[in-house]
């Protein structure tokens, strides 16, 4: 069994991650949502009045590699009888950010176009909601940050209610305002991201010099980590640790909150 | 019409369609050669025993020759090419990824897979059209026009004229053969998803359907029933008396064959999830 | 004096069969003159090809004789042009020396003929022996059997429109040919096979039909 009793939710304009480790189900759950394939039971129920009512990229965005972008483009949206001009298929370019210019087939395009005109295509026909599986996948940090900026411009200022799934944490944890985690196809926790980092954050990471020679440190529960100092507290008690810290004269480089995995999972 | 449209306009950007046009237009340029640099020697050998009895007067290697021989690739190697590009139609979506994408939109599963066949039959006839212009104007360019001989179970004769008509015939008949093999090909694509499997599977039918077909039995229909005689009707147009009922029956035959293998190909797809 | 009555005696009763013999026989040398007189025809021919294993369009052709020269032909189309039985008038049979021997008479489809072989007295002739069918009537040849030394055995045979024809309107060559079974491959792959593993079922029987429509005989 792949998944079992799944149950997840998102509203118009809301980000919610899907967070597993690989294996965990991410994909085939997007695919029964998108209908790819289809439940051995249970139903997927989409509020909607539109003909498509979800838009999304699984596994990786996977495009007609000797077609240019507008191409790509034009045979997706005549697919589903969507007719577009020419200007309508810029619009939709440079709405994910795509130059106009680069005229060349896909398969000379890097990972990160690709998922821009994944996301384009995705986007056709309007739909409500936005599943991006793995998006971040193959992308360079810049790529990263860049794509993170059109997830939160299509979900704030279209209002599309958006998933997105990832086996790494800090992807969604910059960009979701709700967190599934899945685990052996069970949803094993969820919640926004506040309630989940007050249940499952209980050490902080801080990095800095002297840290070690330290006598604020002294009365915390510490583990010295070459240059950084990972400390076991609640989240209330940061910012009158870092003030401390800082009177000591210690040169605080950051502070990183570190998610108890064994009981996020 | 847009799905289809789509089909042909996705066919008609890969490269490997061209490459495979190209590869039919050097395969007769090949035969052109072969024929005329063999073809008098086979003539030769066939008419050697008429040559004791009788003078030969006119040229045997001519248009029409050489366009018979084209017709003969109908049997193998045309059916071969096709059936590499057309298996791509499916293949290639499944190989790239791209039937995902598809079914991410509003498309119907069944018009999907309808206009991929349509594509595949447009092509089909597009390239046996091709095939056969170009067979006949080269053919009568460069080695004119003029009767035909055809060794069947006997050395058949025919007039110029004659001769044009029954290949132009024999096209028309294989042109249904090599939409048959376009349609069973794209539905042993639906079936195994991977390229080439699905080329091993199709030429392996092929090879089996040749070779099978150079079997006789004195079995009552085995001429008309037997699938690999069913894929060579275009041949009987050869025959001195051209069986028109056995023809009409066979072609008949083969259309009911190609739209039943197009149904399971349909219900197949259907049925199978997107992965 | 005994052998000499003896001698005499044989010279007389074998004197009748060795002129029959050595002459030649009278109603053939008139036809033989008839068909002498023929210059040169020129003639539409249509041939009817009837060989079992052969299927072929009746073909035409157009055939120009000048005598002492070889036949001509012309044609537009493919056509198989037998290469005995062409000779309308019969110069191929007549020119080199011969003897006749009568073979009395046969009824063929109610009507009789005169029966004779013909022997070549040359080496040179291409024809060990051949039995003519006179109409001795008519003054023509109706058909004849050709025993050639090299190309077999061939029978021709007549058919004229009317009496006063001395070239035939319809004539039937009949022949013997190998059967060749052989598969058309255009690849070329069987031009090395050897013909006598080709030879299957032996020798066929095959025959050709021409109608001739004569244009213009010259006439000594």
């Amino acid at each position: 069994m792949v998944l079992d009793g799944i149950s997840i939710s998102c509203s118009k304009g809301e980000i919610c991650g899907v967070l597993g480790a690989n294996g965990a189900g991410k994909s085939t759950l997007f695919k029964i949502i998108t209908g790819l394939i289809g439940p051995s039971s249970g139903s997927v129920k989409i509020h909607t009045h539109s003909s498509k009512a979800i838009g999304g990229i699984i596994e990786k965005p996977a495009l007609y590699p000797y077609l240019n972008a507008r191409e790509n483009i034009s045979v997706f949206a005549k697919m589903q009888s969507l007719k577009l001009s020419p200007k309508e298929i810029d619009e939709q370019l440079l709405l994910v950010g795509l130059p106009l210019e680069k005229n060349y087939a896909v398969s000379k395009f890097s990972m990160g176009m690709k998922q821009r005109l994944g996301i384009a295509i995705a986007l056709l026909n309007n739909p409500e909601s936005l599943i991006l599986d793995e998006p971040f996948s193959g992308l360079d940090p810049l790529g990263i940050e860049s794509l993170k900026g059109l997830i939160r411009h299509l979900a704030h200022e279209k209002g599309i209610g958006i998933f997105i799934s990832s086996h790494i944490m800090e992807h969604l944890l910059s960009l979701c305002t709700k967190l599934y985690v899945l685990k052996n196809g069970k949803i094993v926790n969820s919640g926004a991201i506040d309630v989940l980092m007050e249940r499952h954050i209980h050490q902080y990471e801080i990095s800095g010099t002297g840290l070690k020679g330290s006598k604020v440190l002294e009365a915390y529960q510490v583990v010295f980590v070459n240059s950084s100092a990972l400390v076991s507290i609640q989240k209330e008690q940061v910012s009158k640790l870092l003030t401390d810290l800082l009177k000591e004269g210690i040169q605080v480089h950051g502070c990183k909150a570190v998610w108890n995995m064994e009981s996020l999972f | 019409m847009n799905l289809i449209q789509i089909e042909l306009f996705k066919l008609f950007k890969q490269r490997r369609t061209f490459l495979a046009l190209a590869a039919v237009f050097i395969f007769e340029i090949v035969v052109f050669v072969i024929a005329y640099d063999q073809g008098a020697n086979i003539l030769d050998v066939v008419l050697n025993t008429l040559k004791d009895s009788f003078y030969l007067k006119g040229d045997l290697l001519n248009g029409n020759l050489i366009t018979f021989f084209l017709v003969n690739s109908m049997a193998f190697h045309l059916p071969l090419l096709l059936m590499i590009i057309v298996s791509g139609i499916v293949t290639l979506e499944y190989q790239e990824g791209t039937i995902r994408t598809v079914f991410l939109q509003p498309v119907s599963k069944w018009k999907f897979l309808a206009a991929k066949f349509a594509a595949a039959i447009v092509f089909t006839i597009g390239v046996v059209f091709v095939l056969a212009i170009t067979a006949f104007t080269f053919s009568y360019g460069l080695f004119g026009r003029g009767d035909l001989v055809v060794y069947m179970d006997s050395l058949n004769f025919f007039s110029e004229q004659d001769a044009f008509k029954r290949l132009l015939y024999s096209f028309f008949s294989g042109m249904l053969t090599m939409i048959f093999y376009s349609c069973l090909c794209l539905t042993i694509a639906v079936f195994l998803k991977d390229a080439l499997k699905t080329w091993l599977i199709s030429i392996l039918f092929l090879i089996i359907t040749n070779l099978t077909g150079q079997l006789q039995f004195n079995l009552p229909g085995w001429d008309y029933w037997f699938f690999p005689k069913l894929v060579t009707t275009w041949r009987k147009f050869f025959n001195f008396e051209i069986p028109w009922e056995q023809i009409w029956g066979s072609h008949l035959l083969l259309v009911f064959l190609t739209i039943l293998v197009i149904f399971v190909g349909m219900v197949q797809f259907y049925k199978n999830d997107i992965e | 004096m005994r052998f000499l009555r003896i001698y005499l005696l044989l010279l007389i009763c074998f004197y009748p069969f060795m002129l029959k013999a050595q002459e030649i026989d009278s109603d053939l040398l008139q036809i033989k003159e008839q068909l002498q007189q023929i210059q040169s025809y020129t003639a539409n021919v249509t041939f009817d090809v009837d060989i079992s294993f052969i299927n072929m369009p009746k073909k035409e052709a157009i055939i120009y004789f000048e005598k002492g020269e070889k036949l001509r032909f012309d044609s537009d189309d493919f056509v198989l042009i037998p290469k005995k039985g062409l000779d309308l008038s019969l110069n191929q049979l007549f020119e080199q020396s011969f003897i006749t021997v009568d073979r009395g008479t046969e009824t063929i489809e109610g009507k009789s003929y005169k029966v004779l072989n013909v022997i070549p007295t040359d080496s040179k002739a291409d024809f060990s022996i051949a039995k003519l069918f006179l109409d001795t009537g008519n003054k023509r040849i109706q058909s004849f059997e050709v025993s050639t030394k090299n190309e077999g055995v061939y029978r021709v045979a007549f058919q004229f429109e009317s009496v006063k024809k001395i070239l035939p309107d319809k004539v039937k060559v009949s022949f013997e040919l190998e059967k060749v079974s052989l598969p058309f491959n255009f690849m070329g792959k069987d031009t090395e096979i050897n013909r006598k593993e080709m030879r299957q079922d032996g020798t066929k029987e095959g025959a050709i039909y021409l109608t001739i429509d004569y244009k213009d005989i010259t006439l000594k």
